[in-house]
């Protein structure tokens, strides 16, 4: 028990300090800043922890989901900027889609695991709680929170145990579209999932309803992709592919990440000595590229060491998801979704094997609603485990 | 298998992954990814060069470079805001400030600017970040160079084709015309490179983040001209519009003199550019190189050559002058009304008898003429290096093809008339070539330039009896310059009066010196200025006794 707890604490611990200590090289301003930030919302749920008892937060959990969806609501009519992702109380902006993700974490364990209702019952419902802020998020327009929401319902939804007919087509629905690009991948596509229909042994109607809603998957995301998209998404999603090609556009900051690691070698430029992000060459050196200015600075070597911290933080999540049943365990399996999204998402964009969708790496990265929600998290875990 | 166990098993795919990628970046293309990082926050800039200076053979400038001011754009951080506040302080730009980013990554917007205009310009404008003021060297000229301003040439902005071929930039400046163009890539220079740290913003994060490249100036030219002497041929021509002076020396090629009028100011070339254009003198034109004329009867030496080669004629060969030629149903006339009576070729050469050279072209015969002509494989051109010049039309069949040629066409071109059109560059280099008795180095306009030799084989006595005539010109007091003659100059020379269309004959005088061991040769054309004796021969004169006098 004292393992775990010591896993749950440490690890947070010292990515948010690595985290500090790269901004305190990139900005003193935006360090003091984070720090504070640290330090309130520490004490903030330091309280929380003693104050409040195991089945409230179980019970009052989904209050957050709640919460957030009026935020959300609220972000699109009165949203700051171009991008409509921030809410504004005077000074304070506030990200609400990053609480969406906790509220619905809360949500989908207590609707999955209510005994009195029937499984489709409650997989209708847990997809109509995922949709709604998916939705709202989509609009803003926000893929990367809306993409987390989608994940984080998939893997508790598939940890609570459906048909695995479900899994699979969560699955086959981002290879549908992707083949869609293209009519030949598309027609590839469909023989190979004809012929996996042939072989698998399953109810006739199970294997309409898959192809059914694949085929609508394939039909709708090129239009998705020419009507929905706004043209700046359309690059982010592909820069990726190409960073040198499409450099001054999305690409370049792929490609900027990719100078800066790749200059840091293996023991790094060593602290303050990033040329890249210390001439804002990264414009997100502090928030969605602090992988790769912590990179250019510290190697190859600190790279691995936050790697490795991260490691003990899932091993320790996955060895608690072991010892849980029923609520508690999708809500611990809706967590390590929503760190193990982020971890993957941001470092994965960071070396150009992802689109950059604006995700950041949960502890290090610079910004306050999703430090909040991870710590939130945390503490949550934390008070599982009592 | 349980979802815990392929979670676990999805992070270590996903870990690896990372530590793959991680390793390409960090070990495998670390070195390649630590330049780029430099390259990348330093922006470089050029530095224009300096041409190279332009010296006359006694180390008098013509023409070297002052530093002026100029403002700079860097398009890529240009905003709209930018581009409107340009416009309100600049008002007319030549540049076209919407497509400035293809124009390069530094582009010029104003040039030439003095200090004072600077200071004002830094007073008035409000902060707009991507401009940048710098220094340019710009070209100046001499007080004198406008007398060799057709050698010299002039430079100006590069051309959107010159810039692509020679790989400049917008508003660098380039060789135009004269040695300024043939001799650019050397006095062109290498231009340097200064560093500014900038962001991904364009804000300036140090201004000096590693020492400059210095430029390099060009190479320094010496020409073999002599400005003194340009500026005394101009001061001969006062009574006369156009015309041109060419000399060079024929054992090494170099050219003494090239002098044209009108001339032009290559300091303030481009704001009178229109005024020079529109000018009906044609000032822009080197009539050395590519003004062409009939060479009247300057071309007679030539005839006489291919005429003793034609064996038509010999020394002793005597034709009878009575005033004028028949052949056919037409009569040519000669300039003496009288007649010569009867002549020898050194004679006839010497008084430039008109029938006599009739009766040569008319034994050597049309086509006879123009295969000996084939033979002697004349160079149309001088090859002298300054771009433009123009090849000269005399009687080869391939130059002639598709002109009318009638029998008695030899009988006009045997006393440079007809067809034949020469420059008088080219009729130097004949000139030259009987001096040297077929040798003759052709021009070039600087010491270094390799030399490059003709050769027209023919038989001594050939050329040693064109070269008496050419002495009796002077000396003889038959000789049609025989009254200028001057025991101190040992010149030897022909006269020459082309009719032309536009007015007034073209006066000629091509002359070698000294008679013994000619070294020289110097060619006056006076245009629409009549005899050869009484226009351009005293020029001459006045010219060789200057430059002998200054070389004793």
């Amino acid at each position: 028990m004292k393992r775990i707890r010591n896993g749950l604490i440490i690890p947070p611990l010292i990515l948010i300090s690595l985290g500090l200590v790269e901004l305190f090289f990139i900005n003193r301003g935006l360090f003091l800043s984070q720090l504070s930030k640290v330090i309130i919302y520490s004490l903030l749920l330091a309280g929380f922890y003693f104050l409040i008892k195991k089945p409230y937060i179980l019970n009052y959990g989904p209050i957050i989901y709640y919460i957030s969806i009026p935020l959300l609501i609220a972000t699109l009519l009165f949203g700051k900027g171009g991008v409509s992702r921030w809410i504004g109380v005077g000074a304070l902006t506030f990200q609400p889609s990053e609480l969406t993700k906790l509220g619905l974490i809360f949500v989908l364990g207590k609707t999955l695991s209510d005994t009195k209702k029937t499984i489709k019952t409650k997989l209708t419902k847990a997809l109509i709680y995922t949709l709604i802020p998916f939705i709202l998020v989509m609009l803003q327009p926000d893929l990367g929170t809306a993409l987390t929401l989608l994940i984080i319902a998939f893997i508790t939804i598939w940890v609570y145990g459906v048909d695995p007919m479900l899994i699979r087509l969560a699955i086959l629905i981002p290879i549908a579209m992707l083949t869609s690009a293209h009519i030949v991948s598309t027609i590839i596509f469909y023989i190979m999932l004809l012929s996996l229909l042939i072989i698998l042994k399953e109810p006739i109607y199970k294997k309409i309803l898959t192809i059914g809603i694949l085929t609508l998957t394939s039909l709708s995301t090129p239009i998705v992709w020419q009507k929905m998209l706004k043209p700046y998404q359309r690059d982010r999603l592909t820069a990726f592919l190409n960073p040198e090609k499409s450099l001054n556009k999305e690409g370049w900051q792929i490609y900027q990440a990719k100078i800066a690691m790749g200059s840091g070698g293996i023991i790094g430029k060593g602290p303050g000595k990033g040329t890249q992000k210390g001439l804002a060459f990264l414009p997100a050196a502090h928030t969605d590229f602090i992988f790769s200015s912590f990179g250019e600075e510290f190697g190859l070597l600190g790279l691995i060491v936050i790697l490795f911290t991260f490691i003990i933080f899932f091993r320790t999540i996955l060895r608690t998801l072991e010892l849980k049943e029923g609520n508690e365990k999708l809500i611990v399996s809706g967590i390590f979704a929503y760190f193990f999204i982020h971890f993957t998402f941001n470092i994965l964009s960071n070396l150009s094997l992802l689109p950059v969708v604006g995700i950041p790496l949960p502890f290090l990265s610079f910004g306050g609603s999703h430090l909040l929600t991870e710590m939130a998290s945390i503490l949550t875990l934390l008070k599982l485990e009592v | 298998m349980k979802p815990e166990r392929t979670l676990r098993i999805l992070l270590w795919i996903i870990v690896g992954i990372i530590i793959v990628r991680l390793f390409q970046y960090q070990v495998l293309e670390h070195k390649k990814l630590e330049i780029l990082a430099t390259y990348n926050y330093l922006k470089e800039y050029k530095i224009p060069a300096p041409r190279g200076n332009i010296y006359d053979r006694n180390g008098i400038t013509l023409a070297t470079w002052k530093p002026t001011f100029r403002i700079m754009a860097i398009p890529k951080f240009l905003s709209q805001e930018d581009i409107n506040s340009i416009k309100t302080l600049f008002g007319e730009l030549t540049i076209n400030l919407d497509t400035l980013h293809q124009k390069g990554n530094y582009v010029q917007l104003k040039s030439m600017l003095t200090f004072e205009e600077v200071v004002k310009f830094l007073e008035e404008a409000p902060e707009i970040k991507s401009l940048v003021i710098d220094a340019e060297p710009v070209r100046t000229y001499s007080q004198d160079a406008k007398y060799a301003s057709h050698l010299i040439g002039y430079v100006s902005e590069a051309s959107q084709e010159e810039i692509e071929k020679f790989q400049l930039e917008y508003g660098d400046f380039i060789g135009k015309a004269g040695c300024e163009r043939s001799l650019d890539t050397l006095l062109r220079g290498t231009p340097g490179a200064k560093f500014m740290a900038l962001d991904s913003k364009g804000n300036l994060i140090d201004d000096n983040p590693r020492p400059p490249i210095e430029p390099k100036q060009g190479k320094d030219i010496s020409l073999t001209i002599d400005i003194g002497l340009q500026k005394f041929a101009d001061s001969l021509f006062q009574n006369y519009q156009r015309g041109a002076v060419f000399g060079f020396n024929i054992k090494t090629g170099e050219v003494i003199i090239l002098y044209s009028k009108p001339y032009f100011d290559p300091t303030n070339i481009t704001s009178s550019w229109k005024e020079y254009i529109n000018n009906p003198e044609k000032p822009l034109i080197n009539r050395c190189t590519q003004g062409l004329y009939p060479p009247g009867s300057t071309f007679k030496l030539l005839t006489a050559l291919v005429g003793l080669y034609s064996q038509t004629l010999s020394e002793n060969t005597a034709y009878y002058c009575s005033g004028g030629f028949a052949f056919g149903n037409r009569i040519w006339l000669c300039w003496k009304p009288e007649g010569h009576g009867t002549l020898g070729l050194i004679d006839a050469i010497a008084q430039s008898c008109n029938v006599y050279f009739n009766n040569v072209g008319a034994h050597v015969g049309t086509d006879n003429f123009m295969e000996i002509l084939e033979k002697f494989k004349l160079p149309l051109k001088t090859e002298i290096p300054i771009p433009g010049e123009a090849k000269v039309l005399i009687p080869l069949e391939d130059l002639l093809k598709g002109r009318y040629i009638l029998p008695s066409s030899v009988i006009n071109w045997s006393i440079g008339q007809g067809e034949i059109q020469v420059t008088p560059a080219w009729l130097s280099l004949i000139t030259g070539i009987i001096a040297g008795n077929g040798k003759c180095t052709l021009p070039k306009i600087t010491k270094d330039e390799q030399e490059k030799h003709f050769n027209l084989n023919l038989p001594d006595e050939f050329y040693n009896v064109v070269k008496e005539g050419m002495r009796r010109v002077v000396e003889s007091r038959n000789g049609t310059a025989g009254y200028l003659y001057d025991p101190q100059l040992k010149i030897s020379a022909k006269t020459g009066t082309a009719q032309n269309p536009h007015g007034r004959e073209h006066s000629w005088f091509t002359c070698f010196f000294p008679n013994n061991n000619p070294e020289y040769v110097i060619t006056v054309l006076v245009e629409n200025a009549g005899h050869g004796s009484e226009a351009a021969a005293p020029i001459a004169f006045q010219l060789v006794r200057r430059f002998v006098g200054e070389k004793n």
